[in-house]
């Protein structure tokens, strides 16, 4: 084991270490576990950024641990991994920020840190699998360690959203585990190869589209794939740190992230288009875009509006992936990156306009513009690049995802994102305007006092700071080092002969 | 760093500085707006031409900021007013001021980006800007007829964005192939529908009736002109093939507004017809325009200029400087309309081109009488000091007409639309009776588009919120019903029964493990 294969352990130990030590931490530990937390977390970056490096000059990192006789626990960090552990361990710092503002004098705090800081263990650990048995072993740990943080507030509520979660989503493991018992039973091997392994073996293609079904329905399920997306608006009674975590950090990423792993290294992009499972695969995802914003547009809960958004909002990953064309997988990828950061924005400044004033609905919504204008600036720019107007960063994954339809004469793609984006505005502006232009009413429903700031600083930096680098990387999409270009290293790697 | 950089950067600047000084005064603010407005002006004015390559911005890394004559001309338009509302919002004893320092910059900044910007994604992020940021300014003002307009605004808005996208996206997905009519109509479509011409001049009228003073100024010069560089920037040349498309459209369009402006009462809400009229001359001139490079874009600054004058000339008091200025208003728009009509039917084939005149004439009559309503005495109106900051536009359309003049001299053909336009529109004046609600109401269309939009809202909103969980719900309870729980559970059980009563059931399990442990260890 040499010291390539060590910095992908060290990275999931940066948080997984944190999380143990937090767990027996007590209560009023809270300098401790602050600084457990947010160590933990610049660690992960600094393992990350070397890794970068190394992975960009074309080093290898793999860890390699033989379970049972031709079956590996493998952590192999490949870009495409790395793009979505960078997601995760930024928006992991982001969060932890935000977390320990919102959390600020309530109880279980220890617990609630713990399994955040197991989450993103696991969510690493997703990323960073090398095979689909070491995929699926994460993937469960994601579900287990997130069940905690759904019924942190421990009300009938929560606890009847943290059941239908766990149904859904261990439904949605015994799903991925048959397909890849299946799969190792046909092929020998389950390792995540460039272009998939499944080609050129000879299989039934009936088995081979019936496998693909079982897997993409099993990590469906926490991608909220509509059928099977019920879970994830129910889970919104959470804290909306854990809102935050589930939809631009962790669960719905981690499914959409399966879809990716699945379509090319384990079918492999082309192989997959010629058994004809991508195209149903598009129209699934077109059907969840549009029927999560349509959904979206009457939901007065405003975390349940940015919930069904989700729904919507995920699946022009899957989209992207399932066009099959190196341009729409650049558009469907740099979503992963870009709708993390516009959706943690929006949860971020719900939890906001809950926390200081007591809002938790689009009616309420009136004029808080005036009262909290920095956490309705971020919401603003959130809210427009999930429309996709230039130059926010929901423009560049559209832009990608229009012009890779139209490469491969799926002209319409197109009318689904022009739909969608209708439906976006349709949602979202109408709490623009009343944000911005209503007059506010005499008292808040739940009136914090912060002094002069709008909020707390823990709480207004990390929107802030999110919606900032929305924007950014939307202006700025073509410089080197932004996400966009590094998902262009990536479709060129699964994309090159 | 480049100036040209600094240009839409520098209102962002300002806007920023201003959020994080709540404090600062009303009046300053409006004077930092016109200070900020006059940078484009000068630039446009004293800066020889130059491109700046900008390949980091944006997607496709085509983006460039360029200064040449058509955006020289974009420049001295948007800074024009811009500088004009500045200079108003910085009056104290102007009514309608409100707090619109934030949206007046961001929109500024949107419009700037618009008049320098080449390579289309970065020319979209122009139009949005200034549309989102124009709709900002409209929503500041109060009362139910401004909030009922802003919708429609926003609604036009959105769709049009839509078919600009989809336009770009068809232009780079298919580079050197030439683009196909219908594609070329949804890209002229967009332009129509942010410009205010007919029929998604709707809400143009009530809007206008509504602004404040700065707002008005704004409201009747950007949409016509950020449609019209937008469509000189972003539309290929094949456009002009759509010429005799454009020119039926133009004439529908401005007959329209001619019969629905002569009926109105107000002077704002027929300004907002007239500038539907003129929008209406901007798009029957566009596909020869567009050929011919900069005289659509400075004609484009006359005629616009001139209709964004009336608000301000009807805060001058009464006199003969008023009365001067608003002849000189006319006589420009009257100028340019020829021009225009001149222009375009030079590119048009047969007697259709005799069309183009009438358009013309439409638009220089409603705009005559759109200046007589202005101008008319008000009983009991306040006394204002002179405001000579109506000349601004005024000089914008002097200045553009003269451009226009100087790339392609005029012919006797473009000069008698300004007479004739005038005195049909001083005679149907003088003719038509002076009401106090008029038969037509002010965005006639507004009405039957609110109405459709509020039964589809009505029939969405049913459907999300009843009807779409009842089917959800109906289909989870037919699949719950195939799960007959007490029937699976005494089958079960009669299942276990059977196989513990079956001696090799012990054998037949450990084989079933072994079997799995074998299918995992191959």
């Amino acid at each position: 084991v040499n010291t390539n294969a060590w910095l992908p352990l060290l990275v999931l130990a940066s948080s997984l270490v944190p999380g143990l030590i937090i767990f027996m931490l007590p209560e009023k530990a809270s300098a401790l576990r602050i600084t457990l937390n947010l160590g933990g977390a610049v660690l992960k970056i600094v393992f990350l950024v070397l890794m970068m490096i190394g992975v960009y000059h074309g080093v290898v990192y793999e860890f390699r641990l033989p379970l049972v006789p031709g079956i590996d626990f493998v952590l192999h960090a490949d870009a495409l991994a790395l793009l979505f552990v960078n997601l995760s361990a930024v928006l992991w710092l982001a969060t932890t920020i935000y977390a320990i503002g919102y959390l600020e004098n309530s109880p279980n705090r220890s617990r609630f840190f713990g399994y955040f800081s197991l989450c993103v263990t696991a969510t690493v650990g997703l990323a960073m699998a090398g095979n689909l048995l070491t995929f699926l072993v994460f993937y469960e740990a994601l579900t287990l360690t997130t069940y905690p943080l759904v019924v942190h507030r421990g009300t009938e509520i929560a606890r009847r959203a943290g059941r239908s979660y766990l149904a859904y989503t261990l439904f949605g493991g015994i799903l991925v585990l048959a397909g890849t018992i299946w799969l190792y039973s046909l092929t020998g091997t389950l390792e995540f190869v460039d272009h998939g392994f499944v080609d050129g073996l000879g299989i039934e293609p009936g088995v081979l589209r019936t496998i693909f079904v079982l897997l993409i329905f099993g990590v469906g399920v926490k991608a909220a794939l509509v059928p099977m997306h019920g879970w994830l608006p129910q889970a919104m009674v959470a804290p909306a740190p854990v809102s935050a975590l589930l939809h631009a950090v962790a669960v719905v990423k981690a499914g959409a992230f399966g879809v990716v792993r699945i379509v090319y290294d384990v079918f492999g992009v082309e192989f997959a288009a010629g058994l004809g499972v991508t195209l149903p695969l598009a129209v699934l995802a077109s059907v969840t875009i549009v029927y999560g914003s349509v959904r979206a547009l009457f939901q007065d809960d405003l975390k349940r509006r940015l919930a069904f958004s989700t729904v919507s909002q995920v699946s022009y990953i899957t989209l992207g992936v399932a066009i099959a064309g190196p341009i729409a997988s650049i558009g469907g990828l740099v979503h992963l990156v870009h709708q993390g950061f516009m959706k943690i924005t929006l949860f971020f400044c719900a939890g906001n306009f809950a926390e200081t004033l007591g809002i938790h609905k689009v009616s309420e919504m009136r004029g808080v513009g005036r009262r909290m204008p920095w956490t309705t600036a971020a919401f603003t720019l959130a809210a427009f690049a999930m429309i996709g107007v230039p130059p926010t960063v929901g423009f560049v994954s559209k832009w990608y995802l229009g012009l890779g339809a139209l490469e491969v004469g799926q002209d319409w793609v197109v009318i689904v994102l022009a739909g969608s984006s209708i439906l976006n505005a349709a949602y979202f502006l109408p709490i623009l305007r009343t944000a911005w232009f209503d007059a506010p009413p005499e008292r808040w429903p739940h009136e914090r006092s912060f002094g002069r700031k709008e909020t707390a600083w823990a709480l207004l930096l990390p929107p802030l700071f999110t919606a900032f680098a929305g924007l950014a990387w939307g202006l700025f999409a073509s410089m080197p080092g932004t996400p966009l270009d590094w998902v262009q290293l990536v479709a060129a790697r699964k994309y090159a002969p | 760093v480049s100036l040209l950089l600094a240009l839409p950067l520098l209102p962002l600047v300002v806007a920023l500085w201003l959020a994080l000084t709540p404090r600062a005064g009303e009046v300053a603010a409006g004077w930092v707006v016109a200070l900020v407005a006059a940078f484009p002006v000068a630039v446009a004015g004293l800066v020889p031409s130059y491109r700046f390559e900008l390949p980091e911005l944006l997607v496709q890394g085509t983006a460039a900021l360029v200064l040449d004559q058509t955006s020289r001309a974009a420049l001295l338009l948007f800074g024009g007013l811009w500088l004009a509302a500045g200079l108003l919002l910085a009056r104290r004893q102007v009514p309608g001021r409100g707090g619109a320092a934030l949206p007046l910059l961001i929109a500024l900044a949107g419009a700037i980006t618009l008049a320098l910007a080449e390579g289309g994604p970065l020319v979209y992020a122009g139009l949005l800007a200034t549309g989102y940021g124009l709709y900002a300014v409209m929503a500041e003002g109060a009362g139910e007829q401004a909030r009922r307009s802003s919708r429609a605004l926003i609604v036009l808005l959105v769709a049009s964005d839509l078919l600009v996208f989809e336009l770009l996206l068809s232009v780079t997905a298919k580079p050197g192939v030439e683009m196909s009519a219908g594609m070329l109509m949804l890209g002229l479509g967009a332009f129509i529908l942010r410009g205010g011409m007919p029929p998604a001049h709707a809400w143009l009228p009530p809007a206008l009736e509504s602004a404040g003073a700065p707002a008005a100024v704004l409201l009747a010069g950007v949409p016509p002109a950020a449609a019209l560089f937008g469509a000189l920037k972003l539309l290929p040349e094949a456009v002009q093939s759509l010429g005799t498309i454009c020119l039926a459209l133009g004439v529908a369009g401005a007959g329209w507004a001619v019969l629905a402006g002569l009926a109105q009462a107000g002077a704002r809400a027929t300004l907002g017809y007239a500038v539907a009229a003129t929008a209406a001359l901007l798009l029957v001139a566009f596909p020869a325009g567009a050929a011919s490079g900069a005289v659509i874009a400075w004609l484009g600054v006359a005629l616009v200029a001139s209709c964004a004058a009336l608000p301000l000339l009807a805060l001058h008091p009464a006199g003969w400087t008023r009365d001067v200025a608003a002849a000189a208003v006319l006589l420009a728009h009257g100028l340019a309309a020829g021009q225009a009509a001149w222009h375009a039917a030079s590119a048009l084939p047969g007697p259709a081109r005799w069309l183009t005149l009438p358009v013309a004439l439409c638009a220089s009559l409603l705009l005559t009488v759109t200046a007589r309503r202005t101008l008319a005495p008000q009983k009991g109106a306040p006394p204002i000091e002179p405001v000579r900051v109506a000349y601004t536009p005024l000089l914008l359309a002097c200045v553009g007409l003269l451009m226009a003049w100087d790339l392609h001299p005029p012919k006797f053909a473009s000069a008698w639309v300004a007479p004739v336009g005038i005195s049909l529109g001083l005679t149907a004046f003088r003719f038509l009776t002076a009401r106090a609600t008029p038969p037509i109401p002010p965005g006639d269309l507004l009405v039957a588009v609110e109405r459709l939009v509020a039964v589809t809202g009505r029939w969405l909103h049913r459907m999300c919120t009843g009807r779409l969980p009842v089917i959800r719900d109906r289909l989870g309870q037919r699949v719950l019903r195939l799960w007959d729980g007490a029937a699976w559970s005494r089958r079960l059980r009669e299942v276990d029964l059977r196989l513990r009563a079956w001696p090799a059931t012990s054998l037949m399990m450990l084989l079933f493990a072994l079997g799995a442990a074998f299918l995992l260890a191959r």
